[in-house]
C-alpha cells in the first residue's frame, strides 16, 4: 500500500471518528433536552396534584368563613370573660368539660350549643363556663392551648365553636399549627398572631391546669360532662338523656325557673 | 455502569418499592398500623393523617400503582420506554419530596416507611435517568 493511500485511509478514519463523536454528542444533547422537558412535566404534574389538594382546602376555608359568620351572629352582643359566656349576674351557671378531640363534644357544639345560647344565655338566664381537658392526645393539647390563649382575648367561644366544627380524626395529627392558625384567623374578633404568641405562656398553662383541677374535684370521668349551679351554690352534675336541645331543655327549664337543681 | 446493570438495578428498586407500598396498602385496608421501629406513634400519625389520602385514594395505593407501572416500563426495550421510566421516576421523586415536606413541617412526624419509600423512588429516578442517557441509538 502506498503512503498516499495510507494517508487517505487514516484521514477517512479520523473523519469518521469525528463524525461519530459529533453524532454521539448531538444525541446526548438531544436526550438531555428531552430529560429537561420530562423533568418539567413531572414537576408540573406533581404541582397540579398538590394544587388540586390545596383547592380542597380552599373549599374548606369557604366553609370556615360561613361557620365564622354563623358563630359571629350567634354570639353577637353576649358578654364574654375568659372561659365564661353570658351575663355575669345570670342566676344559673352551666359548666362544660370538653376535650377538643372528643367527637360527642363536637356533636354538642353543633347540635345543642346554639339552641342553649338563644334560649337561655342571650336572655341572661344562664351563663356558660368551659373547661378544656386534654386527655385524648397531643392534638388535644395543641388545640386546647390555642383555645385557652383565645380566652385571654375573651374570644374563646368563637374559636372553640369553629374548632369543633372542623374537628379531625382523633390523634391523626390534624391539629397542626397551620390548621389551628386558619381556624384562629377565621374566628371573629380574635387576634390570631397574639394567640399564637401567648399559647405557651404561664397564663395559658394555669388556665388549663385550673380546669383539670376542677374536673378532678368534681370527679369528671368522661366528656362532654356538664355541671350546673344556681346563685353560687354547689355544682351538680347535669344528667341528660341525649345530646339534643330538648333533653337539655328538660333539665335547664327547671333550673332557670328557680328549681332546686343547682 | 452498563445499560443492563442499570436496568436490573431499576427493576430491583421497583420491586422494593412494590414491597413497601404493598405493605402500607395492606395496613390501610386491614385498618391496622405499620410496624414502626422505636414506636412513638409517628407512623400512626402519618398514616392516619389527612395527607394519607389524595382525592379519597390512599397514597399507598397510588405508590403501589406507580411502582407496578415502573416495573412494566423498565421491562420494555427502547429509548421511548426508558424516557417514560425517567418521567415516572422524576414524578415519583417530586411527589415524595412534597410528602416529606408535609411530614416534617405539617404533620411534624416522620414515618420510617415513608423515608424508605423516598430513598427507593429517588434512587429509581436516578437509575432511570442514567439508563436513558446511556442507551444507544
Amino acid at each position: 500500500m502506498s503512503s498516499r493511500t495510507k494517508q487517505k485511509q487514516e484521514a477517512r478514519a479520523a473523519r469518521q471518528d469525528a463524525e461519530r463523536a459529533e453524532r454521539e454528542a448531538a444525541t446526548r444533547r438531544r436526550r438531555l433536552r428531552r430529560l429537561g422537558i420530562v423533568a418539567a412535566l413531572a414537576v408540573a404534574l406533581v404541582a397540579a396534584t398538590i394544587a388540586i389538594t390545596q383547592g380542597g382546602s380552599d373549599e374548606a376555608d369557604g366553609d370556615l368563613a360561613t361557620q365564622a359568620a354563623e358563630v359571629e351572629s350567634l354570639l353577637a352582643g353576649i358578654p364574654q370573660d375568659g372561659i365564661s359566656l353570658g351575663d355575669p349576674d345570670a342566676p344559673v351557671v352551666m359548666r362544660e368539660f370538653a376535650d377538643p378531640q372528643c367527637p360527642f363534644c363536637a356533636d354538642y357544639s353543633t347540635d345543642v350549643f346554639p339552641e342553649i345560647v338563644e334560649r337561655y344565655v342571650r336572655p341572661g338566664e344562664l351563663r356558660l363556663e368551659f373547661d378544656l381537658l386534654t386527655f385524648i392526645g397531643p392534638d388535644s393539647e395543641r388545640a386546647a392551648r390555642v383555645a385557652a390563649a383565645a380566652a385571654g382575648q375573651d374570644r374563646m367561644w368563637e374559636f372553640v365553636d369553629l374548632l369543633f366544627a372542623n374537628q379531625g380524626t382523633e390523634n391523626s395529627g390534624w391539629a397542626t399549627d397551620e390548621r389551628l392558625r386558619e381556624i384562629a384567623e377565621a374566628a371573629p374578633g380574635l387576634d390570631a398572631e397574639a394567640v399564637f404568641a401567648e399559647r405557651d405562656s404561664e397564663a395559658v398553662t394555669e388556665l388549663l391546669s385550673a380546669g383539670q383541677r376542677r374536673a378532678q374535684r368534681l370527679g369528671v370521668d368522661s366528656t362532654p360532662s356538664f355541671y350546673t349551679s344556681r346563685e353560687g351554690g354547689p355544682e351538680n352534675r347535669l344528667e341528660v338523656t341525649a345530646l339534643d336541645p330538648d333533653a337539655f331543655a328538660d333539665e335547664l327549664d327547671a333550673l332557670v325557673g328557680g328549681g332546686p337543681g343547682g | 455502569m452498563s445499560e443492563r446493570t442499570l436496568r436490573i438495578a431499576g427493576l430491583a428498586l421497583a420491586i422494593a418499592g412494590i414491597a413497601i407500598a404493598g405493605y402500607l396498602t395492606w395496613v390501610h385496608y386491614a385498618e391496622s398500623l405499620p410496624v414502626c421501629v422505636g414506636g412513638g406513634g409517628s407512623c400512626e400519625r402519618v398514616q392516619t393523617s389527612d395527607y394519607a389520602e389524595l382525592a379519597g385514594v390512599p397514597v399507598a395505593v397510588i405508590g403501589l400503582a406507580g411502582y407496578v407501572a415502573m416495573l412494566v416500563v423498565l421491562s420494555l426495550p427502547g429509548t421511548g420506554s426508558a424516557l417514560l421510566a425517567a418521567f415516572g421516576g422524576l414524578a415519583g421523586a417530586a411527589f415524595s419530596i412534597y410528602l416529606t415536606y408535609v411530614e416534617l413541617f405539617v404533620i411534624e412526624a416522620i414515618c420510617q416507611w415513608c423515608v424508605a419509600n423516598a430513598v427507593a423512588i429517588t434512587a429509581l429516578a436516578a437509575v432511570a435517568i442514567a439508563r436513558y442517557l446511556q442507551l444507544e441509538g
